[in-house]
């Protein structure tokens, strides 16, 4: 499980699930509405949130360690990229370390033109992965990114071979989903993420 | 003196010199990277940080000659604010001072790659930075400090 923030895949679930929410015509709340409900989540989940930083090259960044998680988030953004911001970094816990807690672990969400030229592939890698999965998160569809980015337990399954099915399935549209674009846009789309969610429902049931 | 007072003030004086002596080389090991940090530059970072350390005291702590103890917030704080620092530097640093930093080795390369990302931001961002880390590596709050 990430360490980045407590309960990474509850936390990026309910953000979705909020965000959501608040898209339906019948509850559609303003930008401010959806940042205060977004930040307020956070804190019931147990991430710190400060919107009052003045920062210059960061819109944002997270901290974690044994002391607890926190998003420090620009005093300059507009409440729809201050969302944006939670969006990204809650993306990055999802795909954070999975082994052992760090003491110190951070990420940093970059003005745009302002990150560093030279930076690890690694963490550009990560970058990219992020701005799939959070678009997924402010959709509030969480659902278009592969299943194992947000839920490492995939269940009982039928039987041993249909879950060794599933897993490969599952392995594979996370491997596709690192690497290319097209298979992002292609895996948000509703068909396809209802087809997956069939897929899933069948072989993943337990007998 | 109270007797806890006189430990402080002995454990101080045994180690005074020593701490200094890694400071000073953790501000002037800048100078591979960027050019030396001088010492009025840090005590202005420092102050950023809520540490009133002028340049004087910054320039008698590194020769070890101040018999105030440098509290550790302070020594964290200035260390932060040296381009020369690494992971392993901030351990001894710290274990010199008898805080034992629980990191281990993935922890340490942690550290050093969150200090690559550090470096690269603006001063503005480092500042604001620096005060988050001081309460993630200690449990210190920047503002609340203000002795010693």
């Amino acid at each position: 499980m990430a360490s980045l923030v407590p309960h990474a895949e509850t936390t990026a679930a309910n953000l979705a699930r909020v965000l959501r929410l608040h898209t339906l015509p019948s509850h559609r709340w303003e930008p401010h509405q959806r940042a205060s409900a977004a930040r307020r989540l956070l804190e019931e989940l147990g991430v710190r949130c400060d919107e009052s930083a003045a920062l210059h090259d960061l819109k944002g960044f997270l901290l974690s360690s044994p002391r607890g998680t926190e998003m420090v988030v620009s005093r300059d953004l507009s409440d729809d990229q201050r969302v944006e911001v939670y969006a990204h970094l809650i993306a990055h816990a999802l795909l954070g370390p999975d082994g052992p807690e760090l003491a110190l672990a951070a990420r940093f969400e970059y003005v745009p033109g302002r990150a560093p030229g030279e930076r690890p592939a690694h963490e550009l890698r990560e970058e990219l992965l992020a701005d799939a999965v959070a678009r997924a998160i402010l959709a509030g569809r969480l659902e278009a990114a592969p299943r194992l980015i947000y839920c490492r337990d995939l269940g009982p399954g039928r039987g041993r071979f249909s879950r060794a099915v599933l897993r490969g399935l599952h392995l594979g549209s996370l491997a596709l989903y690192r690497r290319s674009r097209s298979y992002q846009r292609l895996r948000s789309l509703p068909v396809v993420t209802a087809l997956t969610e069939r897929v899933h429902s069948f072989l993943g049931s337990a007998a | 003196m109270s007797d806890r007072d006189e430990v402080q003030v002995a454990r101080w004086s045994a180690i005074k010199g020593r701490v200094g002596t890694s400071l000073r080389e953790l501000r002037q090991s800048d100078a591979v990277i960027a050019g030396s940090r001088s010492q009025a530059r840090l005590a202005g970072e420092l102050e950023e940080l809520g540490y009133h350390v002028t340049q004087s005291m910054v320039s008698r702590y590194e020769q070890g000659l101040l018999d105030a103890p440098l509290t550790l917030e302070r020594m964290v704080g200035w260390a932060l604010c040296c381009e020369g620092l690494s992971s392993t530097a901030f351990k001894e640093l710290l274990a010199l001072a008898g805080y034992y930093l629980p990191w281990n080795e993935a922890d340490l390369v942690a550290f050093d790659d969150l200090l690559r990302s550090y470096r690269r931001l603006s001063l503005i961002d480092q500042i604001v930075l620096r005060g988050r880390l001081l309460w993630h590596i200690l449990g210190i709050e920047a503002s609340e400090e203000s002795y010693g």
